[in-house]
């Protein structure tokens, strides 16, 4: 007789993590419905009344507590997305390293958020943002002139209100035209800057910038000088000359400086998140969901420093409800004794428990994944027989989601090779496997092939502990935060995102001071993919500068996309352990890691010789534009015919290996287009597993 | 004498006072004149340790409670569960219910009907522009249809015959409360620290806990994300065939 499991070419319920709450699909009816309703209930409390609202403080942040591993806390938070959709802008924030940077960690995770598509798939959450901001300000002005009660001008008023994106999301509209020439008009600008005021918004002085700011987003194309110079000034960057005339700021808006401390740029990423915050009272409310929350346990400086960041949202960031997810014991155990009696009275009274899976739910989530898979309807018979479910709750009438899923992967596996593993667990999984499984998750999901100033600090700083008796330090450096100290030598990384000439100059100048500090000393800085490259071929000085620190020992790391997935892959995996949503101790993850990592070690605590001269670039032949051409990064996607060929193979197949889709498509480069265009298409899963990564059908909708 | 006065003693008295709270004014009676002037801060200090809930303001007076009476979401739903099930198979109206969930606890009282629902524990039904609500029990009574519940129901009865006298729900309740208190707020509690609590027989409280949890009053869990000093796991309950000891324990809703 056949073996209908046998024919499956994955185990259903191998997939039993979630790692990106955006990446939820399906969800059994009624279980967390409770703790689901309870946020979504006090979410709509900031929802209450017209646009624009009274700006809303003060508001608690809410704990959603796991009684264990497993009972889908992040599961819960992509529930909730859904739930809100495009009610809210949504930010979701993985552990920040730096006590001294949380802000700026905060604000850096907040702006690639906004830059995600919103919820209704038109546009970034910033654009939808930026517009229904906008609207409502320009609606204001609009009551306002003297012409206000006349019926066209009330229409108009009336469905900016309502309609914020549709009517600012056309191009050349004449209610567009009209808003841009406000912003062209010192007086006009300054009177739509008092109309935030009157409306209690505080924007610190700043109001004006923060309008000519929005603008400079909502109206331009994505990649054009004026949206890139916008995400730089929301980042708390300093912006170049042509930037700030690109925006039309004034010179004190810039208030990025390419010398600022580490607290200042603290200081200013929260002021930034201050005014996003403040400005939601336009438009909707935020969302901010710290997740993984078990990576600051027993850290006291992190738990402090994660007290003092609930506490700031709570008096001073308004208009959000700010989630919190931690496991019961993680929270009581190794948090809760390090934070401030103070900061645990941030924290919402009433705790929101997560629950565990009932029969009936159980029977519903295992009859889901085995049609997800292809699995014929006999299957959930076949599987269900023996009273299998039934022993499952013998002692208890739930139990966590997870260990229903791993008992049903064993189930699964004793099925499909009847005899062989029956009764015993099955053999744990290699680390190499689950790192691999790892990095083709990163490679799947385009959001962490970004900048991520906490991935890299933590591996200057945690990943390196105790390798060849280094000892590792936090400097009082303006830039090069973190020292590699031997008796003989000395290692400095420097973290930044930005490409601003004046600071690049002070890092280099800083790289040179430590160069001659009489130890031999490295110095470096890292740069992602995503990133534009370091020195850029317009500067004059800066660039000077830049090479000759690199005759100093200074080194800018251009890390390649395979080498920020084995980073991410690398925190990732330990932040599973942590969690404890893989079989292994969090010292021997962290003790495997550091042996992987042992040739990045080692490539970072050499003492290079100085670089090469770099030949000079030929004399340009054109003549130098005026203001700089800000270019598109080069970003492959999948044509219309290729997409039908993925669409096509995968539907025939269910579920295939990826290598077999790029052999169909005829080229092996387009691995990231291709996982680009699953993560964007809701008929199209990935599936990453150690050697590579399946793209499944979906049936469930 | 004054000098032996200590807050816990309102503590207590809230306690006493159970869920009719008392009013800050009553409270002051309860200190000591020496220390009338600090009620503020005195207030503030137990509050602080989570052992006390307030002000919850009606009309003019401001009322506090012991943690464990304050209005709250379950208490809300507790009521509303207690008012349907005496309602039978009569339907009330979402206004009747809402008529009867009132002062302190009127604020939870959407929350709490939505948790109902939403848990099945009451059904809602329409008629033109009524809604109407009824709990589930009477009418699966009607229906003759043998559920878990009826089976809870039956062991209940059974739970209430002298073999688990050596401990019961209702002395693990004060100290569960008291540990939670001590958490933060965070429910889940170790079963090695209700056993130091309570001074019982770890078998004793096993079997309670055990019964408990298959009448869904309580959950078990294991502690798999932290590493629990020996003593800990060992007060644990060990399950055939499980892996991990359950060592901890959440309790639902008021007794």
């Amino acid at each position: 007789m056949m073996n209908i499991f046998a024919e499956l070419k994955v185990n259903p319920f191998a997939d039993d993590v979630v790692s990106e709450p955006r990446r939820v699909s399906y969800s059994v009816e009624g279980l967390n419905a409770t703790p689901l309703q309870r946020l979504i209930d006090e979410f709509h409390e900031l929802t209450v009344g017209d646009l624009p609202r009274k700006p809303a403080v003060g508001r608690k942040a809410r704990l959603v507590v796991s009684p264990d591993r497993g009972y889908g806390k992040s599961h819960l938070l992509g529930r909730l997305f859904q739930a809100l959709g495009d009610q809210a802008t949504l930010i979701y924030l993985r552990p920040f390293q730096d006590p001294q940077r949380v802000w700026i960690s905060i604000l850096l995770a907040t702006v690639q958020e906004l830059e995600r598509p919103n919820q209704d798939g038109t546009a970034t959450q910033l654009e939808a943002f930026s517009k229904g901001v906008l609207a409502h300000v320009a609606a204001d002005q609009l009551a306002r002139v003297p012409l206000g009660n006349v019926s066209q001008v009330q229409d108009a008023v009336k469905s900016l209100r309502a309609h914020p994106l549709k009517v600012l999301g056309q191009t050349s509209t004449v209610l567009i035209r009209w808003l841009k020439s406000r912003f062209d008009d010192r007086a006009e600008l300054g009177k739509l800057g008092a109309l935030l005021k009157e409306r209690e918004i505080n924007l610190a002085q700043r109001e004006t910038a923060w309008l000519k700011v929005l603008a400079g987003y909502a109206f331009t194309l994505p990649h054009s000088l004026e949206r890139e110079a916008a995400l730089k000034w929301l980042r708390a960057d300093p912006l170049e000359d042509d930037e700030v005339a690109a925006l039309k700021l004034a010179a004190a808006d810039n208030e990025g400086r390419a010398d600022s401390s580490v607290q200042e740029i603290n200081e200013l990423s929260f002021r930034r998140l201050q005014g996003l915050c403040a400005l939601a009272a336009y438009y909707r409310p935020f969302l901010f969901c710290f997740d993984q929350t078990e990576f600051y346990g027993g850290n006291k400086a992190l738990v402090d420093a994660l007290g003092r960041c609930i506490s700031d949202f709570h008096s001073s960031l308004a208009n959000n409800l700010t989630i919190v997810t931690t496991n019961a014991n993680n929270w009581s155990q190794e948090i809760l004794p390090d934070l401030q009696r103070a900061y645990q009275n941030r924290f919402s009274d009433d705790k929101i428990m997560l629950e565990g899976i009932t029969p009936d739910q159980s029977k519903q989530l295992i009859e889901l994944r085995l049609r997800a898979t292809g699995a014929p309807d006999a299957a959930f018979s076949e599987f269900m027989r023996d009273g299998w479910l039934e022993s499952q709750f013998r002692f208890m009438p739930e139990i966590g989601v997870r260990d229903l899923l791993m008992k049903a992967a064993a189930r699964f596996r004793s099925l499909v090779f009847p005899g062989a593993h029956s009764g015993e667990p099955p053999p744990p999984t290699p680390l190499a496997d689950l790192y691999a499984i790892e990095i083709n998750k990163i490679h799947a999901n385009t959001a962490l092939h970004q900048y991520n100033q906490d991935c890299l600090m933590w591996f200057a700083e945690v990943l390196a502990g105790g390798h060849e008796g280094v000892t590792i330090k936090t400097t009082a450096n303006r830039y090069f935060a973190i020292r590699w100290a031997w008796p003989n030598r000395s290692t400095y990384f420097a973290f930044e995102g930005g490409d601003n000439n004046a600071r690049w100059r002070a890092i280099a100048k800083e790289a040179i001071e430590l160069s001659k500090s009489g130890k031999s000393v490295a110095t470096f800085v890292f740069r992602t993919p995503d990133l534009k490259s370091i020195p850029r071929p317009t500067w004059g000085p800066a660039k000077a500068q830049v090479e000759t620190a690199q005759k100093h020992g200074f080194r800018i790391v251009a890390l390649s996309l395979d080498e920020v997935c084995e980073l991410h892959a690398a925190r990732e995996l330990y932040s599973n352990a942590l969690q404890r949503n893989i079989d292994c101790a969090p010292a021997e993850v962290l003790a495997w890691l550091k042996a992987r990592f042992e040739p990045w070690l080692k490539r970072y605590a050499a003492i290079h010789p100085p670089a090469p001269e770099q030949p000079a670039p030929p004399p340009s032949t054109t003549k130098k534009p005026r203001a700089r051409q800000v270019v598109a990064p080069i970003e492959t996607t999948l044509s219309k015919t290729q997409l039908d060929t993925v669409e096509r193979c995968v539907g025939e197949k269910m579920l295939v290996d990826i290598r077999e889709v790029l052999r169909e498509l005829g080229d092996e480069s387009l691995q990231p287009a291709l996982l680009r265009a699953v993560e964007t298409n809701p008929r199209l899963k990935a599936h990453p597993g150690p050697q590579t990564i399946y793209l499944q059908w979906r049936i469930v909708a | 004498m004054t000098k032996d006065w200590s807050s816990s003693k309102l503590v207590d008295a809230l306690v006493a006072a159970g869920s009719k709270g008392m009013t800050k004014a009553a409270l002051e009676k309860k200190i000591p004149a020496a220390h009338r002037r600090a009620i503020n801060s005195i207030l503030s200090e137990i509050k602080s340790a989570s052992s006390i809930r307030g002000p919850f303001k009606t009309g003019r007076s401001e009322y506090y409670f012991a943690a464990q009476f304050a209005p709250s979401h379950e208490r809300a739903q507790a009521l509303i569960d207690q008012l349907l099930r005496d309602a039978g198979l009569k339907l009330t109206t979402k206004s009747a219910l809402n008529d009867r969930v009132t002062g302190l606890l009127a604020p939870f009282f959407k929350d709490a009907l939505s948790s109902l629902k939403s848990e099945l524990k009451v059904l809602e039904l329409k008629a033109g522009r009524s809604t109407y609500y009824v709990h589930r029990e009477p009418v699966l009574d009607q229906l003759r249809v043998t559920s878990e519940f009826q089976e809870a129901a039956l062991t209940e009865t059974a739970a209430k015959q002298p073999e688990h006298a050596a401990v019961t729900l209702d002395d693990v309740r004060p100290v569960y409360e008291r540990l939670k208190a001590s958490q933060g707020g965070v429910s889940t509690v170790k079963i090695y620290d209700l056993l130091v609590g309570l001074d019982v027989a770890k078998e004793d409280l096993h079997r309670l806990l055990l019964d408990e949890a298959r009448r869904g009053r309580l959950t078990l869990h294991p502690a798999s994300t932290v590493k629990f000093p020996s003593e800990v796991m060992a007060a644990g309950i060990r399950l055939p065939g499980e892996p991990d000891p359950l060592v901890t324990v959440i309790l639902r809703g008021p007794s």
